[in-house]
């Protein structure tokens, strides 16, 4: 998916302060980030701060940072952290976004997008009614693509934490979408 | 229906995905043949991967807002990061760092008073003012980045002066230099960034380049985009685009645009010292900037001998010795000068 030896490079030189090595990193990774975001938080605006405080966080923590793991990993962990702490200050699933309305709605056929967004409405609700962690591990699953393994070292907890959290979601979601 | 332990969701989820190796599928297929159940578990699970798609997300923020909202907050946090540290020690480095920053300004205030004549009178031949209110200054051996109003980001070389107002009001951006600085310029068409420097006026509306300007002569390379420049002296114009540069001489005489290699000339963002035949005596009034040092030349034939190449400038010892075997000259170094022999 991304060129690694290019990523490492990168990270050499963030590690020695360059802030054009960084500003490259960050355009390759700001906008999964705002959409992994995005998923767990439902909200744009809280997802576009937590996001910039991403980046800062890992500019500010790029010595930790091991070069031969893979950074998105670290990314990932302290978007993760964030976004468990915000939800701790402010419940999630309360704030409610028109944004996600308005997605498709320059398309062609009305109907189509109605039925969309509709159905991405839909998706949204009932994700936002798991529970934090079980929500983590599917939204890491399902969108970004992680394998189990990845999301154990991301969240931090047992590959079996992460069977049991993702049978929970998908038994969950399946009563509630499929039937 | 609840998934039994023995049903291994992760791989139905490299199946779906299209993830799966050899020995996941023939797994799969002795799962799938077991019960007409399991049919039934994987199309479920199958359409649920599919309506959980339709779940979109708006297009991200403009990355380059965010990027330079970034890029204040990583620079004005510097000092604050090992706050856990030692926190007396931090606070008496700040004590230490007041104390040599009010110093400076204080001189640069004494200093700036007795040519600011001469200033007013260039600006005020172009009918556009600028309001001062915020300067920014890198002294030999620092480099300085900085964000300004309009959120355009400024990389600043050593032994450099910018001055830009605490607001852009008006129909123009306009910025004063003096020295070298790289302008990464935010687009906005209704309001042009103007930067004075010199002889020159550079006006762009958004883009990137870079200004030098030492002894009297200005030296502008764009890197994206383009750029406008006009001679004070003469009001000659040139259009630049990528990869072109300008000269400029004090009596402000233009040159033609001509492609160069960028990388010579955007060397110092990268900590490094580029010279394309460079005179020894320019070379080492870029090394006196770079590492705060000061530099004497025992024979005056040495200065003119001149060099070609790139230097890393994490030790100024390495590139004192490359010098002195690339020209066969004897350079010793004693604290803060060197000497060629």
């Amino acid at each position: 998916m991304y060129d690694k030896q290019h990523i490492t490079n990168l990270i050499f030189l963030i590690k020695k302060g360059d802030q054009n090595a960084f500003k490259q990193f960050f355009n390759l990774f700001y906008a999964e980030i705002y959409r992994f975001l995005f998923k767990y938080l439902s909200n744009s605006d809280d997802a576009e701060d937590l996001c910039q405080e991403t980046f800062i966080k890992f500019w500010q923590q790029r010595q930790n940072i091991d070069s031969s793991s893979y950074p998105r990993a670290y990314l990932y962990k302290i978007a993760k952290n964030l976004a468990f702490n915000h939800s701790t200050r402010k419940p999630a699933s309360v704030s409610y976004d028109s944004n996600v309305k308005l997605i498709s709605l320059a398309g062609k056929d009305p109907q189509i997008d109605y039925d969309n967004v509709a159905l991405a409405e839909e998706c949204r609700k009932v994700i936002n009614e798991l529970p934090e962690r079980c929500r983590m591990t599917f939204i890491l699953s399902r969108y970004e693509g992680f394998d189990y393994s990845e999301i154990a070292e991301t969240m931090g907890v047992s590959l079996q934490t992460v069977k049991n959290q993702m049978s929970k979601a998908i038994n969950y979601l399946k009563k509630k979408l499929i039937i | 229906m609840k998934y039994k332990n023995n049903t291994d969701l992760e791989l139905l989820i490299r199946i779906i995905e299209g993830k799966a190796n050899p020995s996941d599928k023939k797994l799969f297929d002795g799962w799938l043949n077991q019960s007409e159940k399991n049919i039934l578990e994987y199309e479920t699970l199958k359409s649920l991967w599919k309506k959980t798609g339709s779940y979109e997300t708006p297009e991200p923020p403009n990355p380059d807002f965010m990027w330079n909202s970034i890029l204040f907050q990583i620079n004005r946090s510097y000092y604050q990061i090992k706050n856990g540290f030692d926190f007396t020690y931090v606070v008496k480095i700040a004590a230490v760092i007041l104390v040599v920053i009010s110093g400076v300004i204080f001189y640069n205030h004494i200093k700036e008073s007795s040519s600011s004549v001469n200033t007013n009178k260039q600006i005020s031949d172009l009918n556009s003012e600028i309001i001062v209110n915020d300067k920014l200054i890198a002294h030999n051996g620092e480099k300085i980045t900085c964000v300004l109003p309009d959120s355009s980001v400024v990389h600043l070389n050593s032994e450099s002066r910018l001055d830009y107002p605490e607001y852009f009001s008006g129909s123009n951006r306009i910025v004063n230099l003096i020295g070298e600085a790289y302008f990464s310029v935010k687009h906005d068409k209704n309001r042009p960034f103007i930067v004075k420097t010199g002889n020159s006026q550079v006006t762009v509306t958004g883009t990137e380049f870079n200004i030098r300007n030492r002894n009297n002569n200005t030296k502008i390379v764009v890197a994206k985009g383009s750029v406008n420049v006009l001679s004070f002296n003469t009001r000659k114009q040139e259009n630049l685009k990528k990869g072109d540069m300008v000269q400029l001489d004090d009596s402000g005489n233009i040159t033609q645009p001509i492609q160069v290699d960028l990388k010579y000339y955007l060397a110092w963002r990268e900590n490094k010292l580029a010279f394309k035949k460079t005179p020894l005596k320019e070379v080492m009034a870029e090394i006196e900037r770079t590492y705060n040092v000061k530099s004497e030349f025992l024979k005056k034939s040495s200065e003119n001998r001149t060099i070609t190449g790139i230097f890393e400038t994490d030790s100024l010892e390495r590139v004192l010795s490359v010098l002195s075997l690339t020209l066969d000259l004897n350079i010793s170094q004693k604290g803060t000068k060197i000497i060629i022999h």
